[in-house]
């Protein structure tokens, strides 16, 4: 999914930078971070930068690891979320050599809002229409979410390096449905591994998720919210 | 005993990012250049490699990069073992493309029914392609080789990057060693448990890293609270402004980024 640097056309190149820098300023105007998460935000970046080095088997020695994208987003919020995956495909490309300086842009609009903006959208929106407690519904609703987060940017990958000269990669017709087969299986993946976690956290730590801007919209924290405000009002 | 290929994944990259800090502090020519003046020239370098068309051309200014990581004390074993993976994935990709390219055929072959043709101008593409992403990976390799992450800070700094995002990415930087190490630890643990591993994609490798990365976001999440009362202590302020350290351009800065930008620009204009 990371495109490295010489694989695009510079017209391609410029307008993800345009792009990617619009979606920056309105993200870092929008996220309002306390003192308190500052830290937060950057140890939860860390760690999504860790478990993006964790691998899952696909066949033999093929192996695929998380893009994080949908994850972040559910948990910190689109904008936060955009702010976090940036800071980690900056690093990938710095520290790794996976991804590039001039396709940081690119990248930043593939994996960073594409990825990271359709999730919160897509569980936002069945949030509202299906209104799921905790069950069936609310992990199918995640898993959706996060395959879409997976398979989106995958597409739109698919379509830059299809429209670019520089690559040989074919044309649009190959590789859009190249890059779509490919990543709707770590899609699949990454949907079921997203609705363990957050079925755990859930469990474990509800409070966390309660800040959350997307995943505290779910009806247990709206019903929760709703009684801590009657007993308020008793009070 | 079979290394779990996180785990591998997990002790090369952190690997990767000591030696890196090692290397910046090293006096090599890329480490006594400004990060400013490296990261215009670097860029330049990176841009040229786009609009450069003939494969002889890309060939020689793939030599630049090498003599810099040279002069620069970078191993060389250790700068092609960074810089090849990725080309190396890229050419994978596009071998097909060497049968797909018409033009004059220097193979033919038929397997079965199909007639697999590998034509010069294929082979001249493929070439193309990969040469530039190995120039493009090598030339961004040397940027953080030999800058280091502290500078690197300090050059974002510079940029006029907002604080909050500079202190954002200290953060992830610092802990990126606490997260890898805690992550390793659990790896280990299941490793020692022996834990089996299936070749195939199965709902049970899922499950089982879904649960751990829960363990690890509310070890995480925990951590955070008790570092944001230390940074406190130690008077952690908000968008507090850190002054940009970068020391001025000189001569032989301006110097050498001139000389490189005019030398690639005169290659992409041949």
């Amino acid at each position: 999914m990371h495109i490295p640097d010489g694989l695009l056309s510079p017209t391609i190149t410029i307008a993800a930078f345009i792009i990617t820098i619009i979606f920056w300023i309105i993200s870092f105007k929008k996220i309002k971070l306390t003192e308190q998460q500052v830290p937060m935000m950057g140890l939860l970046t860390a760690l999504f930068f860790a478990a993006m080095m964790m691998n899952f088997p696909i066949i033999g020695p093929t192996t695929a690891h998380l893009l994080g994208g949908a994850v972040i987003g559910l948990i910190l919020g689109p904008f936060a979320g955009l702010i976090s995956m940036s800071i980690i495909l900056v690093l990938q490309a710095l520290l790794f050599g996976d991804g590039g300086l001039l396709a940081l842009g690119v990248n930043v609009l593939n994996i960073g809002i594409i990825g990271v903006f359709i999730p919160c959208i897509t569980f936002t929106a069945l949030n509202k229409l299906f209104k799921p407690k905790i069950g069936t519904r609310l992990y199918a609703t995640i898993f959706i979410s996060t395959f879409l987060g997976c398979l989106t940017p995958a597409i739109a990958a698919g379509i830059e390096i299809g429209l670019s000269p520089l690559s040989p990669w074919y044309g649009l017709s190959i590789a859009v449905p190249a890059m779509a087969i490919n990543h709707s299986i770590i899609g699949t993946a990454e949907g079921i591994v997203t609705v363990i976690l957050i079925a755990t956290l859930l469990k474990l730590r509800p409070d966390v998720l309660e800040k959350s801007q997307i995943l505290g919209k779910i009806t247990l924290f709206k019903h929760k919210t709703k009684n801590e405000e009657t007993l308020n009002d008793r009070e | 005993m079979k290394v779990f290929p996180s785990l591998k994944d997990i002790i090369e990259n952190t690997e990767t990012l000591i030696y890196i800090e090692d290397l910046s502090d090293k006096k090599g020519l890329m480490q006594t250049i400004n990060p400013i003046a490296k990261l215009i020239t670097i860029t330049a370098m990176i841009i040229s490699a786009l609009f450069i068309t003939k494969l002889s051309y890309l060939l020689t200014i793939c030599i630049i990069p090498t003599i810099f990581a040279v002069a620069s004390y970078i191993s060389l074993k250790q700068f092609f073992t960074r810089t090849t993976l990725i080309p190396i994935i890229m050419a994978l990709i596009s071998i097909p493309t060497l049968f797909l390219t018409t033009g004059t055929p220097i193979w033919i072959t038929t397997i079965g029914n199909i007639n697999l043709t590998i034509t010069i101008e294929g082979i001249t593409k493929f070439l193309i392609f990969t040469t530039r992403i190995w120039f493009c990976v090598a030339t961004l390799s040397l940027l953080i080789l030999s800058t280091g992450f502290d500078k690197t800070l300090k050059l974002l700094a510079t940029l006029r990057i907002p604080t909050l995002i500079i202190q954002l990415f200290s953060l992830t930087y610092r802990y990126l060693f606490v997260s890898i190490h805690e992550t390793q630890s659990i790896l280990i643990a299941k490793e020692a448990r022996t834990y089996i591993h299936k070749k195939t994609l199965n709902l049970q490798a899922l499950k089982d890293l879904g649960y751990l990365l829960s363990s690890l976001f509310i070890r995480t999440y925990e951590r955070s609270e008790r570092v944001y009362l230390a940074m406190k202590a130690r008077g952690f302020e908000i968008n507090k402004n850190n002054k940009p350290q970068i020391p001025k351009l000189h001569i032989k800065d301006i110097v050498f980024t001139t000389s490189i930008i005019t030398i690639f620009a005169y290659i992409a204009l041949l």
